[in-house]
């Protein structure tokens, strides 16, 4: 989509309407939540659930725009608060999800009354998902009891309600055994841990399950149905490619381009950082290119394959690149040197959460290529 | 090869047809599908690729259908060979589109594309400096392919067909540099005249089809060697399990498809823009990741990666010698002009 496509416009116009001339490039966690319920009461959060749903039904392409823009402003999808239950929960509540659960949970994710987090993850089970341990029983009265823990749980420490994947049967059955089920974090039986990271910020948690009471109707999906659930949240996440990141990472590059001018390097040291940028460059037009791919497959209804473990291992391998040049130029003198080093530290996560470039490279030689697990 | 078809109004003319027919037919005598992996396969269905209506490269949306054809083209027989029909057909769909005269132009090219039209060398780097304009090409590497080639020479574009062409040197130990004096190639054919105040337009379309259809076929190759990679280590057993299930193999095989996964990507996104720089992007990245490519097959065939048995030193050949020679998309200042423009892009 151009930016004189009339959808481009309008949602242009109605951003500056809510938020002026400011940017979220620099923004904290307050801050981005309070973005996000602007955005919820404008009617630009969820665009793509349906009318009936409180969304605005928007196409594929629409909603990719959508984040695009938001992007521009330093409001990517992927540090927005609201994105575990918007862009995650949703779609798979709207799939299986009860009437009941869609009246109760819906409306609340997307007006942003409830920070979700997604608990996945767990000290025996990162990239080996199928290997979840934390249990949840059912009891007489059909209430479940979890016991366990999640961990590297983004923002769980600000959130309100965990999804999270948790074992219901055999675990000799590995994925064909786990439930899907929503976690009250403020509930008796939760402990949550910080984790501080290499930045030396806090934003991922290991969350302490000890014997918690969830009400059966916090259960989505079937018993056993667990892993489904999850496919469907990803495949929809998968869906919308990553076309946001190209627009902020392009802008990183005009960063670092510019900071470049500003320290003192002989020629040769100014041509060699010159280069890998231009690298970097082309390495993001491919990260947009590859991000149309995946828009044009989805909104032609087509089946995706294992194109979006190669849109990751790119985005991310890229992203990695772009910022070592930008860390390289911030020790030629630069002076914000500091934030670049919190930036480049941070960064070297994208290669490890969701799905590692390990798992990304087996999917691709397993299933595209057919190679012997 | 009849005349009908679209009526558009354009017909070819007897000398544009007799061309037409010696270009089929050189064609077809020299590619076969057996050139680069394929021993005992059938010659190369010209017709039914026509027939298929992807190789429209030149419609209003140049597709990543069209780019995608080209680049399974080349992976299924042999290095380049999409490229070279994709920037034949598209140098002449971009004369027909310049040519204010043609007012049904996409009808028109519809017309030619319905025939096994003719293959333009431009595996060199010499052709290429042609196409940009910097030089009168006085010569072509007729040596890997060259049935039919394109010239372009003052905004004129001429088919010409060598009569005496020399297809040996795959049996010898030669990288492909072998020239063919343009002067030494007897059949000539104006086809298409470009009209002088469109010529700079032109010339910049063309080279940017000319550089995507090199792109197109360097991804082509490179997916080619990945697939007889893969077949190999699905095949040959090593320490009592097969090659193909050590991780270190998987890997190295996956992010060599991963890198021409998003040079294909590229590829499709420079055919919608056609701007010079995109397609310079899309052959930057489409050479990085063939070369990737061969380095991965060579290495993952173990000794018989080095041997002439294999067909991966030809493949070495040719995708080398496109993307190490001297080539403006690798220029430096280039690059840093491109980085200069993709800046400006962000600030806009």
């Amino acid at each position: 989509m151009t930016r004189a496509d009339p959808f481009v416009t309008e949602i242009s116009s109605r951003l500056a309407d809510l938020f002026g001339a400011r940017t979220f490039f620099d923004a904290d966690f307050d801050e981005r939540l309070d973005a996000d319920r602007a955005l919820a009461a404008a009617g630009l959060l969820g665009y793509h659930w349906p009318t009936e749903y409180g969304g605005a039904g928007g196409t594929v392409q629409q909603t990719a725009a959508l984040e695009a823009l938001l992007a521009a402003i330093g409001l990517p999808t992927a540090l927005s608060p609201s994105r575990f239950g918007v862009n995650l929960l949703g779609p798979a509540l709207i799939t299986h999800g009860s009437d009941e659960q869609k009246s109760t949970f819906l409306p609340r994710i997307l007006a942003v009354q409830d920070i979700w987090c997604q608990g996945f993850s767990e000290p025996d089970a990162g990239s080996d998902l199928a290997a979840v341990a934390t249990t949840a029983t059912v009891q007489s009265d059909g209430q479940l009891v979890v016991r366990g823990s999640k961990t590297w749980t983004t923002q769980a420490h600000r959130a309100d309600m965990c999804f999270a994947l948790v074992r219901t049967g055999d675990p000799a059955l590995r994925h064909r055994s786990l439930s899907m089920v929503f976690l009250p974090l403020h509930a008796t039986g939760v402990q949550i841990q910080p984790i501080r990271q290499n930045t030396g910020r806090t934003e991922f948690n290991t969350i302490f399950f000890d014997d918690v009471l969830v009400p059966r109707t916090h259960l989505l999906g079937e018993l056993g149905q667990g892993w489904n659930v999850a496919h469907t949240m990803l495949d929809h996440e998968r869906s919308y490619g990553q076309s946001a990141r190209y627009g902020y990472y392009i802008r990183e590059l005009a960063q670092a381009f510019a900071e470049l001018a500003e320290v003192e390097l002989d020629e040769a040291q100014s041509i060699e950082h010159r280069l890998a940028l231009a690298e970097s460059a082309d390495q993001l037009f491919a990260i947009q290119a590859l991000s149309d791919l995946v828009l044009d497959a989805s909104e032609g209804g087509e089946e995706l394959g294992t194109l979006p473990s190669a849109v990751k291992y790119w985005w991310s391998t890229s992203h990695q690149h772009l910022l070592d040049t930008r860390m390289q130029i911030a020790f030629r003198g630069h002076s914000d040197a500091t934030r670049r080093g919190e930036q480049w530290l941070a960064s070297r996560a994208e290669t490890i959460y969701a799905g590692a470039s390990e798992i990304q490279l087996n999917i691709v030689a397993e299933r595209k290529w057919g190679l012997p697990r | 090869m009849n005349n009908s078809g679209i009526d558009s109004g354009f017909r070819f003319d007897e000398d544009e047809l007799e061309v037409l027919e010696l270009a089929r037919a050189c064609t077809e005598r020299h590619f076969p599908v057996d050139r680069f992996d394929r021993p005992g396969a059938p010659l190369v269905n010209w017709q039914g690729l026509v027939d298929s209506g992807l190789l429209a490269p030149w419609d209003d949306k140049p597709s990543w259908d069209s780019a995608m054809l080209f680049s399974g083209i080349a992976h299924e027989f042999g290095a380049g060979l999409g490229a070279q029909v994709y920037v034949a057909n598209s140098m002449v769909a971009s004369l027909v589109h310049s040519d204010p005269s043609l007012r049904d132009h996409t009808a028109m090219a519809a017309e030619i594309n319905r025939r096994p039209l003719f293959v333009a060398y431009t595996g060199s780097d010499r052709m290429l400096r042609s196409f940009l304009g910097d030089a009168r090409p006085s010569m072509f590497s007729g040596a890997t392919s060259g049935a039919v080639g394109l010239l372009v020479e003052d905004a004129e574009v001429t088919v010409v067909v060598p009569s005496d062409y020399d297809d040996d040197w795959s049996s010898a130990n030669e990288w492909p540099a072998t020239a063919v004096q343009i002067a030494d190639i007897p059949v000539g054919r104006t086809v298409a005249r470009c009209p002088h105040e469109l010529h700079a337009v032109v010339t910049e379309e063309m080279s940017a089809i000319a550089l995507l259809g090199r792109a197109s076929g360097l991804a082509g190759a490179g997916g080619s060697l990945l697939r007889r990679t893969v077949g190999h280590v699905q095949e040959r057993e090593l320490f009592g399990k097969v090659l193909g299930s050590f991780q270190a193999v998987k890997h190295r095989i996956a992010a060599a498809d991963i890198r021409l996964t998003a040079a294909r990507a590229a590829i499709g996104a420079a055919c919608r823009t056609r701007s010079a720089r995109s397609a310079r992007i899309a052959w930057r990245l489409a050479a990085s990741a063939a070369v990737d490519a061969v380095s991965t097959a060579t290495q993952l065939h173990g000794g018989l990666g080095v041997s002439w048995e294999m067909p991966i030193h030809w493949y070495a050949k040719s995708i080398h010698q496109e993307a190490w020679s001297p080539l403006s998309a690798t220029d430096a200042v280039v690059r840093l002009a491109d980085l200069a423009e993709a800046v400006k892009e962000a600030q806009r």
